[in-house]
């Protein structure tokens, strides 16, 4: 299972330049990789280049009306980062759920992202965040949109000497209220089967309504038939269910019907409708 | 006897801190690594196994075949057939086909991967309803059928008429022992021209004689010795033998010691599981719910070997009508060859798999006849001197009325299960429920074989103590509950003993450490040691200070003369061993007789019962499908707690245990092939998960005990299920009759199946 190398490059032209070796890969956090290459076959003949030292990218800041979560930041700091829980409690509750205590001090939301599991559970907050990504690779840089750098399950447009340098989003608009809701198959250490993220904001009526899954589509994604049924209209819980019913077949719609999509079909309609109220403060029992 | 209320694991702190040694920690010098090519499909002949290549990859120092057995091809403890290494035909995808030794483990793996095999394929065989078919193609020569039992009692052919009648069908599933540690083993060739072996083996005297036949030496040049076990659950047993035997192989081909460990993945694959069950229950009962008669139909899931299931069919077979008085019973419990992981003992032995049906269908019951479980249960249950259906009177005190009771009080049972079942048809989510599951359990091995076993106390000159004893720890706590009988009868405190490692060299063979019976059998063997030894030095004393034996006793670490402290235990046996007065003993208790007729299922199958109860409470969120555990309380009749703290572990371990049997754990396979193959997807519960746990014990000591104790181990993780499923039943009026009550069946009442395997493991899928 052992790499033939392991590079820790302290800065970040140093960490590009490892890059662009042939077999070389990024190891942000190392959860999934460690794993992934125990079942793989014994050619490993690849170079790993642990990012643990660029510590430059392992802050989370605001500036100018946007905040900048540095790919490095483990799970367990941005589920306690006090500010966030204040301003988008739906992101840092994503991240303390994921995996269990180890895994959290561990796992980073770039290694999150750039892994693309379809059940990473940082992503679906980041979706409803409108968030972007910032690629860069030795004397290039991109900025993407979330939603145009997932392709499929486990792959995305991030090339192979590329690096997640900075995940950002804008200030949520003024009265935003989130919430997220994990279903896995026991308490701790749990592979979603489903997560939804959900970002409100509006007084009387709902003036933005954004909705976006995990564990359902195969690229991620925001549900925006439900969104657009709801924006302009009263909060309401018989609303929200007529939301989660249209949210999820708008899903079912989108990923086709699977071996699971039984299950599926009817309990994320049910965590929408319940994510909807937690956001709005309305009793979904 | 007194009892000691609290006191903590003699081999905790070794474990806590690290220091304990397993078996993948041993490096001893010229260490070569072991690697397995295994079968990689679950049903073939063998044409042709090419090992050239292997042997010319770097690092190689040996490849062997089934050619290179010099004894016995294969070993087993009912049939000996099961293969070291596949000879004709690979009968599950876990089957090793051949081993390599080489330098480093990185080179063994790869040179393993280089072997080619070529098959002949054969039809899979993938349930034992399949199995059973006649024109089902054949695991072994003769039949698929590995087992038959059965039980008649009462009169005539037909049940006696009854005013109810029910018949239901329940499943359960394959499951994994998910001992922490994986299977371990080095094995290194003696001066004596055998083998020593040494790692984790839960039972070295069955491990030894595999040993010895297939490597055609005599048993006194077999050594089997036991490194800290990081767990068992009755899991290292022939997968142990299996990787013991290919180590020692490798060993003695090379002259160099040859470590072998498996990987989680390797483990999952090759390992035995618990067995799959389909159990058909009808019964007759009286409107008021008194049972009449009960046809049961078993049908268990043996996979490629027989491994024990002869043994753990039996115990379903004595124990399916659970601890209810029945006048007319009908047992038949078969087990079928399959080409699945083979199945063989785990933690329960046979009792889950009943106990699951039987108390499920006894709250079936109860709905029809408009009872409540505990009046059910009350109604039918066990009383003194009753009579089970292998006609064998209870012994003793029967305590199950006692157990339920307990828990239903503490439980607040019949108000909460009111009340849960008139909110049934409430709005809301969220519904609470609580369900109730009782056992009773025969102690130890019973008619399956001999029962006796061995320990040696060894009384040091400076009054600290050493116990061996061919009873095993495998962190069960055996070696805690054989010390406190120790320390016990010599008046010493626990601090100065110290419990060896089993090592089959200085121990009798105490046969399995299975069953529940290292306390009861062990602790008996360690108790009559100690009385041996007290015996011994209390009559030297009163030859030395003259007196009365009677006057003597020996209490606080002293000698004492009736209220006189005469010297401290070290200073006294120091001057006996002066005086020439051995210290040390060897202790030996046989079990009472047990007798079995097989042909009608009749007899006294164990010399002793004990009784136990759940009571469960949980949410479910009938739109998720989601079951939270929120409270388990326990109640076990175990004759005598002799380590309070150690019950109360083996009660939270096996409730932990149980409820992941109930929701989450299933190992399952697709056409004999393994889909769920780590931790990953095989959830065991965490301890997130876990419930608040009240436990509370029922002391009875036993007559047929020497120390009053009896089982605890098994009774503690085998009704939980149960209890969750009835509780599922309260909280929202359907009846889950499948395991695991996963989040599909809760919430439809089916299972979904993924076909292959999981789309992240599929990319890298070659």
């Amino acid at each position: 299972m052992n790499p033939r190398r392991i590079e820790q490059p302290t800065t970040l032209p140093e960490a590009l330049a490892v890059l662009r070796t042939e077999n070389a890969r990024p190891m942000a956090g190392g959860t999934d990789l460690m794993i992934e290459r125990r079942r793989a076959p014994f050619d490993a003949d690849e170079i790993w280049v642990a990012l643990g030292r660029l510590y430059g990218l392992r802050n989370i800041r605001h500036e100018e009306g946007w905040w900048h979560i540095g790919p490095l930041v483990t799970h367990a700091e941005l589920a306690d980062h006090s500010e966030l829980q204040r301003v988008a409690p739906f992101l840092p509750q994503a991240a303390s759920l994921v995996g269990s205590p180890q895994i959290r001090a561990q796992g980073t939301v770039g290694g999150n992202i750039a892994n693309a599991a379809s059940c990473a559970d940082t992503v679906p907050p980041l979706f409803a965040l409108d968030a972007e990504i910032t690629l860069e690779s030795a004397g290039q840089k991109r900025t993407v949109s979330l939603a145009d750098f997932f392709l499929a399950p486990y792959e995305t447009i991030r090339k192979r000497d590329e690096l997640i340098t900075d995940i950002s989003f804008p200030d949520l608009p003024h009265g935003s209220r989130t919430a997220f809701l994990k279903l896995g198959r026991r308490q701790a250490l749990a592979i979603s089967r489903l997560s939804v993220a959900v970002l409100v904001t509006g007084n009387e009526t709902l003036d933005d309504v954004r909705i976006s899954v995990g564990s359902v589509l195969p690229r991620f994604g925001r549900l925006s038939e439900a969104e657009e049924m709801l924006k302009g209209k009263p909060a309401h819980y018989d609303l929200f269910r007529e939301a989660g019913r249209a949210g999820s077949a708008e899903a079912v719609r989108i990923a086709g019907r699977r071996w699971s999509t039984d299950y599926k079909e009817p309990v994320l309609a049910t965590l929408i409708h319940r994510g909807l109220c937690i956001a709005c403060g309305i009793t979904w029992e | 006897m007194k009892l000691y209320p609290q006191h903590r694991r003699v081999d905790g702190i070794g474990k806590v801190t690290g220091k304990a040694i397993f078996g993948a920690d041993q490096m001893p010098g010229h260490l070569l690594y072991g690697a397995v090519k295994r079968a990689g499909i679950p049903h073939a002949r063998i044409v042709r196994v090419d090992t050239e290549k292997a042997r010319n990859c770097p690092g190689v120092r040996a490849v062997l075949t089934a050619k290179d057995i010099p004894g016995a091809h294969g070993f087993g403890i009912v049939v000996p057939h099961q293969r070291v290494l596949a000879d004709d035909k690979v009968r599950y995808f876990g089957d090793g086909v051949a081993a390599v030794a080489a330098e480093t483990e990185e080179q063994a793996r790869f040179a393993a991967e280089q072997i080619e095999i070529e098959y002949e394929t054969l039809p899979t065989i993938s349930s034992p309803e399949e199995a059973l078919k006649s024109d089902a193609p054949l695991v072994h020569e003769g039949s698929n059928l590995a087992v038959e039992h059965r039980v008649r009692h009462g009169e005539g052919e037909k049940p006696p008429d009854a005013a109810v009648t029910l018949e239901r069908t329940y499943r359960t599933q394959h499951a994994e022992h998910s001992y922490i540690e994986p299977e371990a083993i080095v094995a290194w060739p003696a001066e004596h021209g055998g083998i020593v072996v040494k790692g984790s083996v839960q039972n070295l005297f069955s491990t030894r004689r595999s040993l010895a036949a297939v490597l055609d030496l005599p048993l006194n040049k077999v050594q089997v010795i036991q490194t800290t076990l990081g767990g068992s659950f009755g899991g290292k047993d022939e997968a142990m033998t299996l990787l013991s035997c290919r180590a020692a192989l490798l060993a003695l081909a090379t002259g160099r010691p040859v470590k072998m460990v498996n990987s989680r993945e390797e483990s999952f694959i090759e390992s035995y599981k618990r067995h799959p069950y389909r159990l058909h229950y009808e019964l007759g009962a009286d409107k008021d719910g008194q049972l009449r008669s009960m046809q049961i139909d078993i049908l268990a899931d043996a996979g490629a070997y027989a491994s024990t299931s002869q043994f753990v069919t039996w115990r379903s077979t004595v124990q399916a009508t659970g601890p209810y008085r029945v006048p007319w019973v009908r047992t038949r419990v078969r087990a079928a060859f399959t080409n699945n992981n083979y199945t063989g003992a785990m933690r329960g032995f046979g009792s889950p798999q009943v106990n699951l049906a039987i108390e499920s269908f006894m709250d079936e019951l109860a709905e029809e006849v408009g009872k409540s479980p505990l009046e059910i249960r009350r109604l039918n249950a066990y009383r003194d001197g009753d009579v089970t259906p292998t006609g064998q009177q209870l012994p003793g005190k029967v305590t199950i009325v006692e157990a339920l009771e307990a828990v239903a009080r503490a439980s607040d049972f019949e108000r909460k299960w009111r009340e849960n079942r008139a909110r049934q048809k409430e709005a809301g989510a969220i519904k609470r429920g609580i369900g109730l599951a009782c056992s009773y359990r025969g102690v130890s091995l019973g008619a399956e074989g001999t029962d006796a076993a061995g320990t040696l106390v060894a009384i040091q000159t400076d009054g600290s103590v050493t116990i061996s004893s061919g009873i095993t720890d495998m962190g069960q706590g055996a070696q805690t509950a054989m010390s406190a009988v120790v320390a016990e009868a010599l008046g010493i405190s626990l601090s100065q003993i110290r419990f060896l490692n089993t090592d089959t060299d200085r121990v009798p063979d105490s046969g399995p450490t299975v069953a529940s019976r290292a306390t009861i059998m062990g602790g008996s063997a360690a108790y009559d040691a100690s009385i041996a030894l007290r015996k011994r030095l209390l009559e030297f004393s009163a030859r030395t200070y003259r007196g009365d034996d009677s006057d003597f006793r020996l209490e606080d670490n002293a000698l004492w003369r009736c209220d006189e402290r005469l010297m401290s235990f070290h200073e006294f046996v120091d001057k006996a061993f002066a005086s020439g007065i051995s210290l040390m003993a060897l202790g030996w208790h046989k079990a009472p007789k047990t007798t079995w007729r097989e042909e009608h299922g009749q007899g006294t199958a164990y010399f002793t019962y004990v009784y136990g109860a759940n009571a469960a409470e949980i949410e479910v969120d009938t739109q998720t499908g989601q079951v939270r555990i929120l409270d388990v309380w326990v109640c076990h009749e175990v004759g005598r707690v002799i380590s309070y703290a150690q019950a109360c572990g083996q009660v939270y371990g096996g409730v932990v245990m149980g409820m992941g049997y109930g929701l989450l754990e299933e190992y399952y396979q697709e056409q004999g092939i393994p889909r769920i193959k780590n931790f990953d997807e095989y959830t065991l519960a965490t301890a997130l998960d876990a419930p608040n746990i009240h436990a509370s014990f029922l002391e009875h000591p036993d007559a047929l005990s020497p120390i009053g104790a009896k089982s605890l181990g098994e009774p503690a993780t085998e009704i939980c299920a149960p209890a969750v499923l009835n509780a599922i039943f309260n909280a929202t009026g359907r009846r889950i009759r499948e395991l695991p009550a996963s989040l599909e069946r809760v919430l439809l009442g089916r299972q979904l199946r993924r076909h292959g395997i999981r789309t992240s493991l599929a990319k890298e899928a070659p």
